[in-house]
């Protein structure tokens, strides 16, 4: 394959075929192991100091906005509730986030917080997509309701 | 003739410089590009969010990851097909620096970094020193919320309120 020429043509001739050999076995190893790198990133959370964990929000006025998300367990799907109101679709969804937001902030209330009120079996994607609607208004107090944790 | 057949020979002989140098190349790029690196994170499908904010390489503040993935020791079928995944409790999986923890193991772990770099002062509320050490979720996809919430849950209970929770840009979803 490489390396040309009788050796009395050339006194200097380097046989490459071993090189070339070994590059071909480590293209072929890198190769087959490549991956592309995948972009993580993540959004930042913090939990209320003073309260600890289940610390609840007052209880006499309604100032949140609760999405409530359940497991159907028949079915294998999701079902995402704002207030009593089903929401499938994720446009509908921030609509009425922003729409419930905007209120909030009429009424001097911008850090009303959004709760996410998810069942234990709800796939995290669900609650994640969730919280990017959130990002995506800008609304920066999201809450997690703990739920009845499931012991192991 | 007899001089001439060197000549000859001379010009069918191939030029593998230009091809060694393209090999060389592309190994070069394949080794840059490889991940070998060893990290704390488990390979796992993370949720997908166009709105994070993407991780810095080298963020000096410290944090405990916590990854919460399938059993990759189970043969579970329904995890790979179904569209939500697998929803048996006990095929979930909480992992740090790639040991499998139980809840108790969990809370231990996490006090333990928890309690490497504690703030300044008392939390007035808390009544303790809370921890400045961030706590970083990487959690698969199709993970139950519940596993998640657990984590928080611990790791609020040792101190850590600093939580983050992991996702990829839709774009470099593989």
């Amino acid at each position: 394959m490489a390396g040309g020429g009788e050796a009395e043509d050339n006194p200097v001739n380097i046989n490459v075929v071993p090189m070339v050999d070994v590059i071909f076995c480590l293209c072929v190893f890198f190769m087959c192991s490549f991956k592309f790198k995948q972009l993580e990133g993540k959004f930042t959370s913090w939990l209320p100091k003073d309260k600890g964990v289940g610390g609840a929000s007052d209880p006499g006025e309604i100032r949140e906005m609760r999405v409530a998300l359940f497991w159907e367990a028949d079915t294998q799907k999701v079902r995402r509730q704002y207030g009593h109101r089903e929401v499938t679709d994720d446009e509908e969804l921030k609509r009425i986030l922003d729409g419930a937001h905007q209120d909030f902030i009429k009424q001097g209330k911008p850090d009303t917080p959004v709760i996410i009120d998810g069942a234990f079996e709800v796939p995290w994607q669900s609650i994640y997509t969730v919280v990017n609607i959130c990002k995506a208004l800008e609304i920066e107090k999201i809450e997690f309701a703990m739920g009845a944790s499931a012991g192991k | 003739m007899s001089k001439e057949q060197p000549k000859l020979k001379e010009d069918i002989s191939p030029n593998v410089v230009p091809m060694i140098d393209i090999m060389f190349l592309l190994l070069l790029f394949f080794m840059l590009g490889a991940d070998m690196a060893q990290r704390e994170s488990v390979d796992m499908v993370l949720p997908l969010a166009d709105q994070i904010k993407e991780q810095k390489e080298n963020e000096e503040v410290p944090t405990t990851t916590v990854n919460v993935h399938h059993d990759p020791n189970l043969d579970c079928k329904i995890n790979d097909s179904a569209e939500n995944g697998c929803r048996e409790k006990g095929h979930w999986i909480w992992s740090v620096r790639g040991i499998t923890h139980t809840a108790e193991t969990l809370k231990t772990q996490l006090q333990i970094d928890a309690d490497e770099f504690l703030e300044d002062s008392d939390t007035p509320g808390a009544g303790k020193k809370l921890s400045a050490k961030k706590l970083l979720i990487r959690a698969d996809g199709k993970a139950p919320y519940g596993e998640i919430q657990r984590v928080i849950e611990i790791g609020g209970g040792v101190g850590m309120y600093k939580v983050e929770v992991a996702g990829a840009k839709p774009s470099a979803a593989p």
